[in-house]
C-alpha cells in the first residue's frame, strides 16, 4: 500500500568496522552503560577506602596536615583502647537490639497494612513517611517530647509509670539512653522493612490463599506455609541491610545524645567521628574506619555463607 | 519485491563448553509473494532460523540475501523487515495508534502521512474503532490485529511471523487466519510463517518447509508433504491423527513387491523396492486408510480399547503387537471392548527406512 | 481429614470463631500502627500551629485552641539562614534524584541486556557498596575533597550520595528491565528503531515504576542525610538542612522549638505527599527483589 522502497527507514550510521576490532560492539557498549558506576564507586569507595588505609599508617593532626609515618602504631592503639572495645559491644547490642525490634515490628505492619480494607493508602502513606522524613527531625521531636522540662513522655514516664525521676532527662541517663535509641530509631527504620514485605506480600497470588483454604486450611496454617516461604528470601535481605545500616548509624545516634551520657551510646562510628573532631586525631580516626570496615565485611561475608540471599534474590523473583 | 534466500544457513551456540548446532546447514528459497511456513516440534531451530533472517541472531555461517542485497551481517534496523512475535510485543505504553505508526515516526514520516496510513491500515483490518484504546484493554485476536497493522503501515521487503497465534484459543486462530493471509497478500512480499501447529502450516501456506532437529526435511506444497511424505518425521508430523507405524518386511519383488506386516501380505505395485528384497522396513499409514475388521482373521489381531467420537468420525485406539494403534472409524462405530483385525488399504501404504527413516516408496 | 492437625481455625476454633479474632487483632494492629505512626507528625503540626510564647511556658498544649493559634511561626522559613539551609537540601536531593536515575538506568541497561565479560563478579561487587557508610567514608573523603576543592559544594555532596545509593538503584533497575520483555525492544528495532532509540522509545516508559522506586529511595537518603552534608559541608551557613538546624539550636541565636515544628512541618509535607500518590509504583518497583 504505500509506495515508497525501504530506503527511507535505515537510520544513518557512521560506519565503525566492528567486523576488524579485536572486541565486540556489544562488549564495549555494555561496557560502557557500567562504567558511571564504576567511576562513581572508584571516586566514592574505593578512593576513600584506599586513602582511609594509607592515613591510618601516619600519625595525623586533623587540623595540621601534616602526615607523619606511624606504621602500624594507630592500629595498636585502636586495639588497646578500652572506648574501642567497649563501643564495639554498644555497636553490637544497638545492631542487634534494633535489627530485631525493626524487624518484627516492621513485618508486623506489613502484615496488617496489606489485610486492612478502609484507609489503606493513607495509612501506608503516613508508615511510608517515616521513612523518608529527615532524620534530623525525629530527632527533633524526640528531644521535645523527653525533656526535662516539657516533654510530654518524659511527663508520662515520671508521673505514671515512674520509670525515672520528675526532673531527670531519660535521654541522659546511663539506664534508659540506649534503650531509646533503639525505639527511637525503630519509629522510623521498622519502615524500610514494611516496604520491601509489603511489596513481596502484595505480589502473592490470591489462588494460592484459595486453594489453602480448599484444603481446609486456617489462617495460621495459610500463613505458616504460604505468607512465610515466600517473605523469607526478602527477609534474610532485609536483615542484613538492616543490620549493616544500624550498625554505620551515626546520625541519629549523634542528634540525640552525641554518644553519652559519658559513653553510655558511644558506638564506632561516633567514636570515629569523635577521634577526629573531638580528639583531632585524624590518622586514629581512619584507622577506626579501616577495623569497622573489615569487620563489616568479614560479617557480610559470613552471612552470605550461611544465607546466601544474592541468590534468593536471583531464582525467586 | 525481491526474492529470500537462505543459503548454507548454520547456527550453533557455545553453553559452558557444549556446542549446541540450533540450525544445520539450511538452504530455503522464499519467492516474492509466496507463502512460506516453517514448522517443525519445539526446539528444531525454526524460530532460530526465522531470528536470523531477521537479523536478531547472527549466523555462525552462511547467508542471507533479499533479492541482490546481501543482508547477512546488516543489523535488524537495516532489513526492512515486519515481524510478528509469539507474545505479540505491542508497546504497552502507546495507543493502538502510536503502535502502528511507531515505525513510520521513526521513519521520518509527518504526522498527516503517518495518520493516513493508519487509518488505511486499520480499516483493512477492522479495527479503526480501536485506535484510541490502549493496547491492554484489547482482546488477544485483536491485539494480533494491530501487531499484523504495525507491519501493514510499513510495508516491508519481508514478513515474519514466529508462532503468533500459538496463545490464541482455536477459534480464534481459525478467525485470524484469513485476515493473515489477506494482509500478507495485500503487502505483496515473501513470507515465511514458523509455527508448531500442522493445521497452520497446511492451511494457509503455498509451501511447507519441515524442519527438524535443525535440518530442513522436506520443502513442497502443502498436499505434497501430506500425500508424499520425504521421511518418517514428516509423515508423522504432518496430519492430524498422524500417520501410524508398523514393522515390516519387503519380501520377493517382481514388478509388484510382497511385504509382510505381521505375518499379512500385501502386495504392493511400486518403483524403487528392487533392492530391498528380505529388508526389515518401517510401514505407514494413515489412521482414514486402517479399516477395522469384526473377523479377527482378517488382519492384524486388535483389542478395542476406547472411543472418542467427534461427531463426523471417531478415532479408535487398539491395541495390537505394534503398540496402541489409532483408526478413523465410522461416526456411530461402537467398539465395546471387543477383538478385532485391522486391514490395510495398501495404495496408500509409506513404506521408510528402518534406520534412518528415509522414505523408500 | 488425614492432616494431623485439629480440624478448623487455631486454637481449635471455628472457621467463623477464627476470623472474628483475627479481625479483632487487625482492628487493635491497626489502632496502634495510627498512634504511633501519625502521632509525631500530629505533634509536630499541633507545636507548628501554637504561639512559641506558650510551647516555650513548658505547658503541655494537646490542640492550638483559638487563643494560641498562629500562622506566625512559619516566618523562620523566610529566614535567610533557615532559607539557605532548605534550598540547599532540595537542590542537593534533585541532583540526587537525576544522578541515580540516569546513572542506574543505563547500568541497569547494560546489565539486563548487553553481554559483557565479569558481568556477573561486576554484579558482586556492585553489593558491597552496602557496606560503605556515610562515617567510613566521609572521614577521609573530607581530605580528599579539600584537595580537589569539592569540599563545601553541593556537587560533592550529590555525588557522595549518589555513590551510596548505587548498589540499591542499580540492582533494582537491572531487576526490572529483566521483567521486560526482550521482545518489545526487538520490535522497535523491527520498526526501524536504533538501539538508542529503542531504549528510550520503549524500555524507559515500561520502566516508570522503578524509575520512581530509585528516585523515592535516592530521595529518602538525600533528605534525611546528615552524616554527609555535616562533613562534607562544614561551612555552617552553606550547609543543608539537617546540620544547619543541629548548628544552629548550639547556638545562642533566637530558635525557639515552636520555630523548629514549623520547619519540620514543611520538610515534612513533601515526603507525606510522595508517599501518598507514588506508593503503588513504589511497591511495584520493590516487588522484583532489589536488594
Amino acid at each position: 500500500m504505500a509506495s515508497e522502497t525501504g530506503e527511507s527507514i535505515r537510520p544513518g550510521r557512521t560506519y565503525i568496522p566492528w567486523d576488524d576490532l579485536p572486541v565486540k560492539r556489544e562488549t564495549v557498549a555494555g561496557v560502557g552503560t557500567v562504567i558511571p558506576v564504576v567511576v562513581l564507586y572508584l571516586l566514592i569507595a574505593v578512593l576513600p577506602i584506599a586513602f582511609a588505609f594509607w592515613a591510618s599508617l601516619h600519625e595525623i593532626h586533623t587540623l595540621n596536615p601534616e602526615w607523619q609515618w606511624a606504621g602500624l602504631a594507630n592500629y595498636r592503639e585502636v586495639l588497646n583502647i578500652s572506648t574501642f572495645w567497649g563501643s564495639l559491644w554498644r555497636g553490637i547490642v544497638y545492631m542487634v537490639g534494633s535489627t530485631l525490634l525493626q524487624l518484627g515490628v516492621g513485618l508486623w505492619m506489613a502484615l496488617v497494612l496489606n489485610r486492612i480494607t478502609r484507609g489503606q493508602k493513607l495509612l501506608t502513606a503516613v508508615v511510608f513517611t517515616a521513612y523518608l522524613i529527615p532524620t534530623i527531625i525525629v530527632s527533633l521531636v524526640a528531644m521535645r517530647v523527653f525533656d526535662p522540662a516539657s516533654g510530654v513522655f518524659q511527663m508520662i514516664g515520671a508521673e505514671w509509670l515512674g520509670l525515672w525521676g520528675g526532673r531527670e532527662a531519660p535521654l541522659g541517663s546511663r539506664d534508659w539512653a540506649m534503650q531509646l535509641l533503639i525505639l527511637i530509631g525503630t519509629w522510623k527504620f521498622a519502615v524500610f522493612v514494611t516496604i520491601f514485605t509489603l511489596a513481596q506480600l502484595r505480589a502473592i497470588p490470591d489462588r494460592f490463599y484459595e486453594a489453602a483454604k480448599v484444603c481446609g486450611a486456617n489462617r495460621w496454617q495459610m500463613f505458616r506455609d504460604i505468607t512465610l516461604p515466600r517473605l523469607m528470601g526478602i527477609v534474610t535481605v532485609v536483615v542484613l541491610l538492616r543490620s549493616v545500616f544500624m550498625f554505620n548509624k551515626f546520625d541519629i545516634i549523634w542528634q540525640l545524645t552525641e554518644g553519652g551520657p559519658g559513653n553510655a551510646t558511644t558506638t564506632l562510628p561516633v567514636l570515629a567521628y569523635k577521634t577526629v573532631y573531638t580528639d583531632q586525631a585524624y590518622g586514629l580516626a581512619n584507622a577506626i574506619s579501616v577495623v569497622m570496615f573489615l569487620f563489616l565485611l568479614a560479617s557480610a561475608i559470613i552471612y552470605f555463607q550461611l544465607f546466601n540471599p544474592s541468590e534468593e534474590v536471583e531464582t525467586t523473583t | 519485491m525481491p526474492d529470500i534466500e537462505i543459503r548454507n544457513l548454520t547456527k550453533v551456540y557455545e553453553e559452558s563448553g557444549n556446542r549446541i548446532v540450533a540450525v544445520d546447514d539450511v538452504d530455503l528459497t522464499i519467492k516474492d509473494g509466496e507463502f512460506v511456513t516453517l514448522v517443525g516440534p519445539s526446539g528444531c531451530g525454526k524460530t532460530t532460523t526465522l531470528r536470523c533472517v531477521a537479523g536478531l541472531n547472527k549466523p555462525t555461517s552462511g547467508t542471507i540475501t533479499f533479492g541482490d542485497r546481501d543482508v547477512t551481517q546488516k543489523p535488524v534496523q537495516e532489513r526492512n523487515i515486519a515481524l510478528l512475535f509469539q507474545d505479540i510485543a505491542l508497546y504497552p505504553h502507546m495507543s493502538v495508534q502510536e503502535n502502528m505508526a511507531y515505525g513510520l515516526k521513526i521513519a521520518g514520516f509527518s504526522r498527516e502521512e503517518r495518520m493516513a496510513r493508519v487509518e488505511e491500515a486499520a480499516e483493512l483490518l477492522q479495527i479503526t474503532d480501536q485506535l484510541q484504546k490502549m493496547p491492554a484493554d484489547l482482546s488477544g485476536g485483536q491485539q494480533q490485529r494491530v501487531a499484523l497493522g504495525r507491519s501493514l503501515v510499513r510495508d516491508p521487503e519481508i514478513f515474519l511471523f514466529d508462532e503468533p497465534m500459538s496463545d490464541l484459543d482455536a477459534k480464534l486462530k481459525a478467525e485470524l487466519r484469513p485476515v493473515i493471509e489477506k494482509v500478507t497478500d495485500e503487502i505483496g512480499c515473501p513470507t515465511l510463517y514458523v509455527t508448531h501447529d500442522q493445521e497452520e502450516a497446511m492451511t494457509m501456506s503455498d509451501r511447507v518447509a519441515v524442519i527438524n532437529d535443525g535440518e530442513l526435511a522436506q520443502v513442497a506444497p502443502p498436499k505434497e508433504v501430506y500425500d508424499e511424505p520425504a521421511s518418517q518425521f514428516v509423515s508423522q508430523f504432518i496430519g492430524q491423527p498422524s500417520t501410524q507405524f508398523f514393522e515390516g518386511n519387503v519380501g520377493a519383488v517382481n514388478g509388484t513387491a510382497e511385504l509382510d506386516v505381521g505375518g499379512y501380505e500385501y502386495n504392493l505395485a511400486r518403483d524403487g523396492l528392487e533392492g530391498w528384497a528380505g529388508e526389515d522396513v518401517r510401514v505407514g499409514l494413515r489412521p482414514q486408510y486402517i479399516r477395522v475388521s469384526d473377523d479377527p482373521e482378517a488382519g492384524i489381531p486388535a483389542t478395542h480399547l476406547l472411543d472418542e467420537p467427534l461427531g463426523d468420525a471417531t478415532h479408535s485406539f487398539f491395541d495390537t503387537e505394534f503398540g496402541e494403534i489409532v483408526v478413523v472409524t465410522d461416526p456411530d462405530f461402537d467398539g465395546d471392548g471387543k477383538e478385532y483385525s485391522l486391514v490395510f488399504d495398501d495404495e496408500y501404504i509409506q513404506l521408510f527406512d528402518d534406520d534412518s527413516g528415509v522414505r523408500i516408496a | 481429614m488425614s492432616q494431623s492437625e485439629s480440624p478448623g481455625g487455631i486454637f481449635g476454633l471455628s472457621y467463623d470463631g477464627e476470623t472474628r479474632v483475627f479481625e479483632a487483632l487487625k482492628l487493635v494492629s491497626t489502632a496502634i500502627i495510627v498512634l504511633v505512626g501519625a502521632w509525631p507528625i500530629y505533634w509536630i503540626t499541633q507545636l507548628a500551629f501554637t504561639e512559641y510564647e506558650t510551647v516555650e511556658d513548658d505547658v503541655v498544649t494537646v490542640f492550638p485552641t483559638p487563643d494560641i493559634f498562629t500562622f506566625g511561626n512559619f516566618t523562620v522559613l523566610t529566614d535567610p539562614e533557615m532559607y539557605t539551609y532548605m534550598f540547599n537540601t532540595v537542590v542537593v536531593a534533585i541532583g540526587t534524584i537525576v544522578t541515580v536515575v540516569l546513572v542506574s538506568l543505563i547500568a541497569g541497561y547494560g546489565l539486563a541486556r548487553l553481554d559483557f565479560p565479569q558481568k556477573e563478579n561486576f554484579a558482586r561487587i556492585l553489593l558491597i557498596g552496602y557496606l560503605f557508610s556515610p562515617i567510613v567514608i566521609g572521614i577521609p573523603l573530607y581530605q580528599i575533597w579539600q584537595s580537589i576543592g569539592l569540599l563545601g559544594t553541593r556537587f560533592g555532596l550529590i555525588i557522595a550520595l549518589s555513590a551510596i545509593s548505587m548498589p540499591f538503584a542499580v540492582w533494582l533497575m537491572w531487576k526490572y528491565i529483566m521483567t521486560i520483555p526482550a521482545a518489545h525492544e526487538e520490535a522497535a528495532w523491527v520498526d526501524g528503531a536504533s538501539r538508542w532509540r529503542g531504549f528510550r522509545d520503549v524500555v524507559v516508559p515500561q520502566c516508570r515504576p522503578a524509575i520512581i522506586a530509585a528516585a523515592l529511595f535516592a530521595f529518602a537518603l538525600a533528605w534525611n542525610d546528615f552524616t554527609f552534608a555535616q562533613i562534607l559541608l562544614p561551612q555552617t551557613d552553606t550547609t543543608t538542612f539537617a546540620p544547619g538546624i543541629l548548628r544552629a539550636m548550639g547556638q545562642t541565636q533566637f530558635l525557639p522549638d515552636a520555630y523548629l515544628m514549623a520547619i519540620s512541618l514543611a520538610m515534612t509535607l513533601p515526603p507525606l505527599l510522595f508517599a501518598y500518590f507514588m506508593q503503588s509504583y513504589l511497591l511495584k518497583g520493590f516487588q522484583v527483589r532489589a536488594l
